[in-house]
Order: C-alpha cells, then structure tokens, then sequence
C-alpha cells in the first residue's frame, strides 16, 4: 500500500465528510483528487439502515451523496459507491482449510456516478464465515474473552483463563452458541502440538463431540500467536464445515 | 492491519520521542521515566482539550492518524468507531479511499489498526480511541445543533449567524448578496386538512428542494414554522424568481411544490443592517402575500 497522502481543500471537507457519513449505512469516506475533480468514495453496507435522519432514509445513496457532495463543491465530484453485501450461500468445502483462520468475505459492487476509476474492492466468491476478532486473556480477574464477529454481529465468549488451552476452547464455543448456531458443541480434549512462543509458532489440536451426528468426534488443528489463540483457531476448524452451514 | 491489543499507555506515542520513532514505555520505564510519562500526559490533555475546542471532530481524528503515521513511519493506520448515531465508521489516514486491502476494516471491532503492527507498548489506544469517538459524537452533537431536524436546513439561530457574516462581510468587503424570506402559502389549511403529517412533509419536500437546486455557496434556513431564508451571494434580485422556479422544478421530489411568496432585500444596495435587511424583505413578503389573498 503507498503511503497515504492528505487531501487538501479549499473549502471545508470536513463537513462534507460528516454529512455523508450521516447517509444510511455509509460506514467509510475517502477522497482522492486527479485533475481538478475530487473523488469522493464511500463503502456502504446495505442492511445498516441509520434512523437519526429518517428523512433520508428512502433516498438512494447515490443520488444523496452526489448531491451533498456538491452542494460543499465548487469543482467536480465523481462520487464512487462501494456496496457491501453478503455473499450467497456456496456449498461449504469438501476439506477443512489448512489454516484455521476464518475470514467473513462480502461482496462487493459498484454503483458509480459519472467515475471514472475502476471498483476499488472485488469480491472473493467465497462464503461468509464468522470471524475471529480477538482472544483476550485477563489474569488478574482469571477471565479469557473469545471474540467472533459474523454479519455485522459480535459475540463474545468466556471461560477461566486459569483453564488454559481448554478454557480457550469452552469460550469459542460459547462465542459460536451465542451466533444462533444451534451447535452444541463440547471438548473431548485439547492439546499443545508445540509452542516455541515466537509469533505463529504455537500450535494447538483439539477434538469436539456434538457437533455433526455423522462423526462423533472432530478434530482442528491451528497455528496462533499464542496457545490460547491457536486453541480458539482450531476450535473454529474443528466446527468449520458444520459452522459454513449453520451460518 | 493489525490491532493494537492489551491496554496500551501514553498517547504520547503520536508524537516524536526524544531519539527516535519508538515513544518510551511508560509502562516498563516506571519510575525511570516520569519525562515521558509527563509527555504523554501533557499531549493528551492537548488532544483533549482541542476535542473539546475544535470546530472539527474529524480533522482531529485524521489529524491524530495522519500523526501515528508520520511518527512511526507507518503505511498507513485506520481507526474503526461504534457510535450510537453513527453507526460502525471506519477512518484511514489522509483520508484516503480504501483499497483492496483494506477489505476487513469494514468488519473490524472498533479499535486502531496499523500497518504494520505496533506493538501494544506504545501508546494509549484506548484513550486515543474514546477521544475519536468524543470528536465524532461532538461533531454530530454540533451538526444538529446548527440544522433543522424536519427539512436538514440551517435552523433560525445558525441561519441568522449566517446572516450576519453575510452582512459583515459585505460592508468589509463590499461582497453584495441577496436577502430572501419565502412564506408558505395557506399552509395552515394542509395542518387542517390533512394533520400535521401531511404538513411536515410538505416542508421536509420543501427543504429537500432548496437542497437539489440551490447552487454552492448558497444557504437556506428555516426560520419558522412554515418560513424559509436564503442568502444568495453575487445575485440580483431579479434573477430570484428564476432560481425559485428551480427550486418548484426540482427533480427527485414526488409530491407537487407547494405554493409560497417571497420578498427580497439587497445587500449592501438597499440595506447594510441586520435588522433593516430583514425587515425590507419581510416588508416585501407581506406585500405579495396580500397579493395572493
């Protein structure tokens, strides 16, 4: 990525910002300027749908950022919108991917307005999937948080740090029960293939009973930057195909 | 980009340290350091304090980015904000659009994100985080302040600001404007009719109108119940009613323009008071409002 460079204005961008980002469901602004026209580009996310301005609210984005864009403008604005979408639902993988890092894909289009760049984002085709965010451990207070966001939505799940790799486990679980997954899910064991403590070098395999009623027992296997990250990783590998359907 | 995690220490981190990128570790330094813990706490009572001045929460964000950037030579930092009015916002350096790397900020917790990572001895991202979302709710605290909530239009005190920086500005600088009140015309029989739903919606259609035809550099106020105001820069009053036709012409408003008189007052041609300029106008309205009666 080039360094990012500072847009500079003669007039006020910064109301101009602050009101495109009341838009419904506008949730990033950049500009970017060639010649003398000012790119404007907002990433929209369709099914966030904003009531502090409920006038605005059944007007197209498009139509409604142009227009504001100009009414703060005196020299042209192309306006680029970035929708955002879920991708439609695909056939969940034969395998399990070999790292157990799920990712939430969106897809992504287009709706320009007299631009003249190409989409900056392209969608993947893949399915989307709930994401780890964060495996937080707070030993003063003996808690583990295990954080997955699916959709827009976060869970959180806990379990006693004290309990180690397992407590990780029990709490991703928790985080993935807390998604509506109807996954009811419960550690058989866990255990620390190798921890050399250097980065993504901690390794953590675990089996799981009640997830899938054709194989009693899943097995994941994870890398992480920490034993109890990589024990929150493999946990998600382990409920990975039955987790793409259930989601 | 990766997220900053733990608890972190020092804004001060935003800004050049004494001998190098890296701001000291308040945390591990302890005691061996109060100079930069004094630092931090100094440069965090200024972000503080100009969160609570600025006229811009925004610039202060990209103002605060921009800085973790250049201070640690960064390729970029983004910061991503829940805020109840807002919504989920995501905010990269220089204001930049986002790229095709840039595709899990969109579904990020909020929280500062670097490329690359700093590690979590650095600065204070929670405080610089709660300080953006101060900025942001201040800005939108302060945009609704100054608007109308029906229409989106300047409300009577921010317009009638506008109005004296109109009229300062002209006798300063000899910038002459026009002056123009419009009045709904039987309004009060759409509130008796219809109810005061169907009413709203007439001005909320109207103040979507001057938005779709006035042209930058313009303002329009509502600064009434059924009373607008514009101030139209470098216009005479003569080409007023052509504007005000676009203005009955917009397109992308359904519902049909209401009827509505007008009168005009020049500045500094007729009046280069406040008052007298408001009068004059308002005189002219009451005129062609008993004309319509």
């Amino acid at each position: 990525m080039s360094r990012p460079t500072r847009v500079e204005a003669v007039w006020s961008i910064d109301d101009l910002e602050l009101e495109l980002r009341k838009l419904p469901g506008v949730r990033s602004a950049g500009f970017d300027e060639f010649d003398d026209v000012l790119l404007v580009q907002l990433h929209v996310v369709d099914r966030q749908q904003k009531l502090d301005h409920p006038d605005r609210s059944d007007q197209p984005v498009p139509v409604s950022a142009s227009r504001i864009a100009a009414r703060h403008s005196d020299r042209p604005v192309t306006v680029e919108i970035v929708r955002w979408r879920n991708a439609p639902p695909v056939e969940p993988p034969l395998l399990a991917p070999a790292s157990s890092e799920t990712v939430e894909t969106a897809e992504t289009d287009t709706d320009e307005i007299a631009a003249t760049r190409p989409a900056a984002i392209t969608g993947t085709g893949e399915p989307a999937r709930a994401r780890l965010l964060a495996v937080l451990a707070f030993p003063d207070t003996d808690e583990l948080e295990v954080h997955l966001v699916f959709d827009g939505r976060r869970t959180i799940g806990r379990a006693p740090v004290s309990n180690g790799i397992e407590g990780a486990v029990v709490a991703t679980i928790d985080a993935v029960r807390d998604l509506g997954t109807g996954i009811d899910a419960r550690i058989v064991w866990a255990r620390a293939v190798e921890d050399v403590g250097d980065g993504n070098r901690s390794v953590v395999a675990v089996a799981l009973d009640g997830v899938d009623a054709r194989s009693p027992v899943r097995y994941g296997l994870s890398t992480g930057t920490s034993l109890i990250d990589a024990a929150a990783r493999a946990t998600l590998d382990a409920l990975n195909r039955r987790l793409s359907r259930a989601l | 980009m990766s997220q900053q995690s733990g608890i972190a220490r020092g804004l001060g981190a935003l800004f050049p340290g004494p001998t190098g990128h890296r701001a000291t570790d308040s945390a591990s330094a302890g005691s061996d350091a109060p100079s930069g813990v004094m630092r931090m706490n100094a440069l965090g009572d200024d972000f503080a304090s100009a969160v609570a001045t600025s006229e811009s929460g925004i610039a202060l964000i990209y103002k605060a980015l921009d800085a973790l950037v250049e201070q640690f030579a960064l390729d970029d930092a983004a910061v991503v904000i829940e805020e109840a009015s807002l919504g989920q916002q995501v905010f990269c350096a220089g204001r930049r659009p986002l790229g095709a790397d840039d595709e899990e900020l969109l579904v990020s917790a909020p929280g500062l994100y670097t490329r690359p990572a700093l590690d979590d001895h650095t600065f204070d991202r929670s405080m610089m985080l709660t300080l953006c979302v101060l900025a942001l709710r201040l800005d939108a605290l302060r945009y609704d302040a100054w608007h109308d909530a029906l229409t989106g239009l300047y409300d009577r005190r921010s317009f009638d600001r506008l109005l004296e920086m109109a009229v300062a500005r002209s006798s300063r600088y000899g910038w002459p404007f026009t002056l123009v009140i419009l009045d709904l015309d039987h309004f009060k029989i759409i509130n008796d009719e219809q109810g005061h739903q169907a009413g709203d919606a007439v001005l909320r259609d109207l103040g979507e109108r001057f938005r779709r035809a006035l042209r930058f550099g313009d303002n329009a106020g509502r600064i009434g119940g059924d009373e607008f105001a514009m101030i139209l820069p470098n216009t005479e009053p003569d080409l007023v009613p052509a504007l005000l036709d676009r203005v009955r012409r917009a397109e992308g408003v359904e519902s049909p323009c209401p009827g509505f008189s007008f009168g005009v007052a020049q500045c500094p041609q007729e009046a280069t008071e406040f008052d007298k300029l408001v009068q004059l106008a308002d005189a002219r309205l009451y005129e062609a409002k008993q004309a319509t009666r």
